[in-house]
């Protein structure tokens, strides 16, 4: 079934991992080779008609974590925009995801990783928080060092800049982070999500209710 | 288009000129920093690179028309410009912003089509942005006339997929 814009399945793709859920769900009835598309990027989705008495419908997705290298427990940190925020339960690796186009993204260690100098020493808390004054995503850190001195890690994520994501003590100074490549401009949405750990299989299944929201005209 | 004076960055190798043949059999001469962008056409000059003399090399580029082209060129040099520079991203992204602001869902469709082909892949990104953002709150059939796709659900399944999430069809812009 050729595309008389003869436009390539990757260019496809590329268009529709930059959509939010509900103009992904609307467009699998595009075409059969859509839907097709659709399903490579593996959106598994089922519905399930009814919770409750509020009939809110309910997704199921799972997602795989084939790039998350700690194997154990994952727990999830905070969501914001439809971005979940996770972590092993060694606050190892801290990886944010995004459902709606199955999106991973492990974001790096920092250089200043007590871990070298202190190898025993674990995380004390990690947290992920959105700042609506300056649309920034952070993950900070606190670790022990010592004794109750703790060390902060502080990552800042600007949505506006592109670039590869890098690691800075937020002494320093900020972290950017292409946020927007994570996020698919799926903004405007709000999702609700938790998450059933499977430690062995390493895939995590979200739930998700869409609510109504108030859309913001942007 | 701006003619930018950029005297002072002019090396040697961006003051040769190539000759680019696009589809409809048109010659387009462009700096030689320019068409190694172009990934056919730098696997030509690599292929070709005995060659003495670059102004007498001319690459086929079959897949992309002379208007196309023409305006890949300009928007490639200026790319090639700012990013040399130790200029802000946002400076980028206002130029790109600015350059795919007023192209017409077809004129879109041919440049992607062509940086698909060219492997400008800077290009390719801004492009599905602006396609994606273009096409989020269409209609299913604006979809498919936009991506120029034909309809090959049957009624029953194209009803059975819309009773699945109702809520994916409400709040569609008109067409």
């Amino acid at each position: 079934m050729a595309r008389s814009s003869g436009l390539p399945d990757e260019s496809v793709v590329e268009i529709l991992a930059r959509l939010p859920v509900d103009s992904l769900m609307r467009f699998k009835l595009v075409s059969t080779e859509e839907e097709n598309v659709l399903s490579l990027l593996s959106f598994d989705y089922k519905t399930e008609r009814s919770l409750g008495e509020d009939h809110v419908p309910v997704f199921w997705k799972i997602i795989e974590l084939s790039s998350y290298k700690n194997s154990g427990l994952v727990y999830i940190l905070g969501h914001f925009h439809g971005i979940i925020c996770l972590t092993s339960d060694d606050c190892g690796a801290i990886v944010l995801a995004n459902p709606s186009i199955t999106r991973l993204r492990e974001l790096p260690q920092s250089r200043n990783r007590p871990s070298h100098q202190f190898p025993s020493v674990r995380s004390l808390c990690v947290g992920f928080g959105y700042d609506p004054k300056f649309n920034y995503y952070e993950v900070v850190q606190y670790r022990l060092r010592g004794g109750l001195s703790g060390l902060r890690i502080g990552l800042v994520f600007e949505p506006q800049l592109s670039q590869k994501p890098k690691l800075m003590d937020a002494a320093q100074t900020q972290l950017h982070f292409n946020y927007e490549q994570l996020a698919g401009r799926s903004g405007s949405h709000s999702t609700v999500m938790w998450i059933l750990v499977y430690p062995l299989v390493r895939k995590i299944a979200i739930a998700f209710t869409k609510h109504e929201q108030v859309k913001s005209n942007n | 288009m701006a003619s930018s004076s950029s005297s002072s960055s002019c090396s040697s190798s961006s003051e040769k000129k190539i000759t680019l043949k696009s589809s409809d059999g048109e010659a387009l001469n462009v700096e030689k920093n320019v068409a190694l962008e172009f990934e056919p056409a730098k696997g030509f000059l690599e292929d070709n690179s005995e060659e003495a003399d670059d102004e007498a090399i001319v690459v086929p580029l079959p897949n992309v028309s002379a208007a196309v082209l023409s305006e890949l060129i300009p928007y490639v040099k200026q790319r090639l410009e700012l990013s040399a520079k130790p200029v802000q991203k946002k400076l980028i992204k206002a130029f790109d912003d600015q350059f795919t602001r007023h192209l017409s869902d077809d004129k879109l469709g041919e440049l992607m089509l062509a940086a698909n082909y060219l492997g400008v892949n800077y290009l390719l990104d801004v492009l599905c942005d602006v396609t994606a953002d273009r096409i989020k709150n269409k209609s299913v059939e604006y979809v498919r006339e936009f991506l120029g796709i034909q309809n090959d659900f049957t009624p029953e399944e194209e009803a059975e997929l819309r009773a699945q999430c109702p809520w994916a069809f409400e709040g569609v812009d008109q067409d």
